[in-house]
């Protein structure tokens, strides 16, 4: 082969390298969101993390204010109103909604208790007034608990969580199979980037190339979006629903960028990989060294 | 050979650089459908900044605040009156006799009902010479008015002036006959200033979902004219 026709070939080869390196990080990157997905946005346990406290507490609110601002007009004091919602209740029932879209199936939150400690407060309170619970008075009254539990089963489950179900039930096969046809080209790509080297490392110096493309990829959108809190300017009511949202996002982002370094920590022990090869590191106490002993051997008996 | 070592070291950094522009360009061009669909509804959904859903109720109501100075001609320059902001106490309605007394906030969500009176904010401020439109809760601060009576005399005090209403009319209305009597009031071209507080009918303490409204209408006899003057 003459010179010429050789630095072709070299070039050729460079070349594909470059392109299959550059379509392994796409791969790369496309196999990090969807692993990211099923593992943040579809995954109940993350979603219930983001939930503190002070989610229920503000649904609570939300709800003890609204039956306030219906009770006021009615007629009742409020204070009919104290000690009907517990955060235990909200709690339970939240997370009941949540859990259900997450499994699949339908979620109805029991009120008996909640209405009996509602029925007790107006009794106490009209006892207080000397006024009958019968005829007319009795038919308010269920009228006006039928609507404060219209308030409270309006207000416990989270707002889209019937998208998330969707989703969920649409998107997650779709998605997990897209990360293993991945994952699978990957690895032939990586196979096959490696060995179009005589040497594996001179192969895989391409493989570090696209694990650092991915691994900007995958940290650029995510940082610029977390820097620019753009979760903190979407626009979602119910106040405390934009709180969940807003933390949700910034925890989806942070995630994203915590993959993203991972990538970095791959990069770099490729890079080490290579450098240890180049030095004949893995050669000195690898077969290697058997390899050149036998030859050794074999010049010998010749 | 070590030369030649640091010389490929750089490209450990250019090369992902260069993919992941590549990389984002195939992205933007391959999901060029998705990418403007989602820019669209980004634009619906993120706004400029943080929003605020519940900015605090604010004043600037001062009873003792020095009132604006009348012209000659006894009317106040529009220049010289602060506009209130949605949620900001700017007034004081009062009548000493049915034991009235209730801040005047400019907005009428439930928030400020809690607060106070609400204005309905289609409708003017005192002495502008148009309709002013208030509620209140009638278990609350306008659970005074059912001892309203036709000449009663109602004090509406603000920063510029104090006014002086005298009763013209108490009626209870359906929910949509007091909508007409909006509509009426707000679009009669001759309209003079009338004072219209109203509030949830019956008073009395269990009466379910209520779709009547109490009504009182009063007649400006008492306040400087706001005009734009020249």
């Amino acid at each position: 082969m003459s010179r010429e026709e050789w630095e072709a070939r070299e070039r050729t080869r460079t070349v594909i390298s470059y392109l299959f390196s550059f379509i392994l990080s796409m791969f790369l990157l496309l196999m990090t969101v969807c692993l990211a997905s099923l593992n943040i946005l579809f995954s109940e346990g993350f979603f219930c993390r983001v939930i503190g406290d002070e989610y229920y507490q503000s649904v609570l609110s939300e709800i003890v204010t609204q039956a306030e601002d219906y009770t006021l007009p009615v007629g009742f004091d409020v204070s009919v109103l104290d000690g009907v919602f517990t955060i235990d209740d909200v709690r339970h029932d939240v997370n009941g909604h949540i859990t259900a879209a997450y499994r699949g199936y339908q979620y109805t939150p029991d009120i008996e208790t909640e209405n009996s400690r509602l029925y007790a407060n107006i009794s106490a309170s009209l006892e207080e007034d000397h006024v009958d619970m019968e005829g007319d008075v009795k038919e308010i009254i269920d009228a006006y608990i039928k609507d404060i539990d219209e308030i409270y089963l309006g207000e416990v489950p989270m707002p889209g969580i019937a998208l998330i179900k969707a989703a969920r039930a649409k998107v997650r096969g779709i998605v997990s199979t897209a990360a293993i046809v991945l994952f699978v080209l990957s690895l032939a790509l990586s196979v096959v980037l490696v060995k179009l080297y005589k040497y594996p490392h001179h192969g895989m110096q391409y493989v570090t190339y696209a694990a650092g493309g991915c691994t900007l990829m995958s940290f650029g959108v995510p940082f610029y979006l977390w820097m620019t809190r753009v979760y903190a300017r979407v626009f979602v009511t119910p106040e405390y629903f934009y709180v969940f949202v807003s933390e949700y996002l910034k925890q989806v982002l942070e995630s994203f960028m915590r993959i993203s370094l991972l990538w970095l920590l791959i990069t770099v022990a490729c890079g080490v990989y290579i450098y240890l090869s180049r030095n004949g590191w893995f050669e000195k106490k690898g077969k290697g060294r058997w390899q050149k002993k036998l030859q050794a051997l074999r010049r010998r008996r010749a | 050979m070590r030369k030649r070592k640091i010389k490929k070291l750089p490209a450990y950094f250019i090369v992902p650089v260069i993919f992941a522009v590549l990389g984002y360009g195939v992205l933007r061009v391959a999901l060029t459908p998705v990418w403007e669909l989602g820019m669209a509804a980004a634009s619906m959904m993120l706004l400029e900044d943080a929003p605020n859903f519940y900015p605090e109720l604010t004043t600037t109501y001062d009873p003792d605040a020095l009132k604006a100075a009348k012209t000659e001609e006894k009317w106040i320059n529009a220049a010289d009156v602060t506009l209130p902001r949605h949620g900001e106490h700017y007034g004081k309605l009062m009548c000493e006799r049915i034991g009235l007394s209730a801040p005047v906030y400019w907005g009428d969500e439930n928030r400020i009902l809690r607060s106070g009176a609400g204005q309905y904010e289609i409708s003017s401020l005192p002495g502008f010479g148009e309709p002013i439109i208030i509620c209140a809760h009638n278990t609350t601060f306008f659970r005074p008015l059912k001892k309203a009576e036709k000449d009663d005399v109602i004090v509406f005090d603000t920063n510029y002036d104090t006014y002086r209403y005298q009763v013209t009319e108490v009626s209870v209305l359906e929910e949509k006959e007091l909508a007409k009597t909006f509509d009426t009031l707000l679009t009669a071209s001759d309209s003079e200033e009338t004072l219209l507080l109203y509030t949830c009918y019956p008073f009395h303490a269990i009466s379910g979902r209520k779709t009547k409204r109490f009504c009182v209408f009063g007649k400006r006899i008492e306040g400087a004219d706001v005009k734009w003057g020249a």
